[in-house]
């Protein structure tokens, strides 16, 4: 792993305790994170650290391309969007 | 044929989204029948999907329109949920069930479109082997590491050639550095899960009749590509036995400008995101670093420092 591809895992786990989820756009949107397979590996990586079930959600009934991955913690806080 | 208009240009993601709706209605207009958008930019396919897939097929195909056509944009997911998705699609796709690929629908989402009864793909369309990817750990260079049940046979060829040549030494490294047997056991196993699906989808529509060659197609779409991300075009579908064709010029301008709208609005949405990830990262407060697991900081795991 690359120095930069650490420093974007970190930053996707704490962005991940903070809310007690996180999605794949998020971190598609992450600084250094410049292609899908480096945002699925960050995935992967968050989901082999921490207790985890990833699903599908539907972003709103009206979008044609409005799904998201989200990754979240067994034990969210209850802060957590839902 | 005309010349593509070059693609529109709105400017929010709301306003995209409008853009794509439009586009989608007037595909439909021209094939006649449902079609139905999966673009799955920012998520894969999974079984939470496929529930939701149901929901809006149950309000959209409620008239009993029979004809759907699917446009598919994924890079695959989970191979159980593909299959489980491609048996729904065929409920409301009874009379024709056509899957549409603009430009990616590679791994289970290849399993998918072999659901069809066939596949209208854009010159640059990719399909991909249906080899599931195993992810493991690299324990020295601490990261995830995918590979595919397929380099088993390969890495044990090499163990034998070492052993065979007397670099007992190098032989028996290797094998420390293996899998518990039966573990690789269930990932060969895995690549049948895959073939088994895909005769079965095979074998019941696109390829109705010839079972034989159902059974070629499902076998060269798990073992016959040496990557997971190898390009299966239009050329290729069609040469190892999938009904494919290339996209008549009409439709593939409006399919393209789908494609084009559904990437500058993924585009927009990462601008917004950035946005709200900066504000969200300056509220981190510092004691969340404890709760991190070490692997993630890069401090020594338990057990292995000083070895």
């Amino acid at each position: 792993m690359t120095d930069l591809e650490s420093l974007s895992t970190k930053i996707a786990a704490l962005l991940l305790v903070q809310r007690g989820e996180i999605t794949l756009a998020d971190i598609q949107a992450l600084p250094f994170v410049d292609s899908p397979e480096r945002a699925a590996a960050i995935a992967a990586r968050l989901a082999a650290a921490f207790p985890v079930h990833t699903y599908q959600r539907k972003r709103s009934a009206s979008d044609a391309t409005s799904w998201d991955e989200v990754i979240r913690l067994e034990e969210a806080p209850a802060h957590a969007q839902d | 044929m005309a010349k593509p208009e070059a693609p529109a240009t709105p400017r929010t993601a709301t306003d995209v989204e409008a853009a794509i709706r439009q586009q989608i209605k007037a595909l439909a207009e021209l094939r006649g029948g449902v079609c139905y958008p999966l673009l799955l930019t920012s998520a894969n396919i999974g079984m939470t999907l496929v529930e939701d897939v149901y929901d809006e097929l149950r309000r959209d195909c409620a008239a009993g329109n029979s004809q759907l056509d699917v446009v598919l944009h994924s890079g695959g997911g989970d191979i159980d949920a593909a299959y489980n998705l491609a048996l729904l699609l065929r409920r409301f796709g009874t009379e024709r069930l056509t899957f549409i690929v603009p430009r990616w629908a590679k791994s289970a989402a290849t399993l998918l479109v072999c659901a069809g009864d066939s596949i209208l793909m854009t010159p640059v369309a990719e399909l991909g082997p249906v080899d599931p990817q195993i992810t493991e750990m690299n324990p020295l260079e601490r990261r995830l590491e995918s590979f595919s049940p397929l380099h088993i046979e390969s890495t044990l060829a090499l163990i034998r050639e070492e052993y065979k040549k007397g670099d007992k030494r190098m032989a028996d490294k290797l094998i420390e550095r293996l899998q518990f047997p039966l573990t690789l056991g269930s990932f060969k196993k895995s690549l049948d899960i895959g073939r088994q699906y895909l005769i079965k989808l095979l074998s019941t529509r696109m390829l109705k009749g010839s079972p034989e060659k159902a059974a070629d197609v499902a076998k060269q779409l798990t073992e016959g590509y040496a990557d997971h991300g190898y390009c299966i075009d239009v050329e290729e579908a069609r040469a190892i036995g999938l009904r494919a064709e290339e996209l008549p010029a009409e439709q593939l301008d409006v399919v393209w400008k789908i494609h084009r709208l559904a990437r500058q609005k993924r585009e927009l949405e990462r601008a917004r995101k950035d946005k709200e990830l900066r504000k969200r990262i300056k509220e981190i407060p510092p004691e969340l670093l404890d709760r991190l697991p070490p692997e993630l900081l890069g401090y020594p795991e338990q057990g292995t420092a000083g070895t």
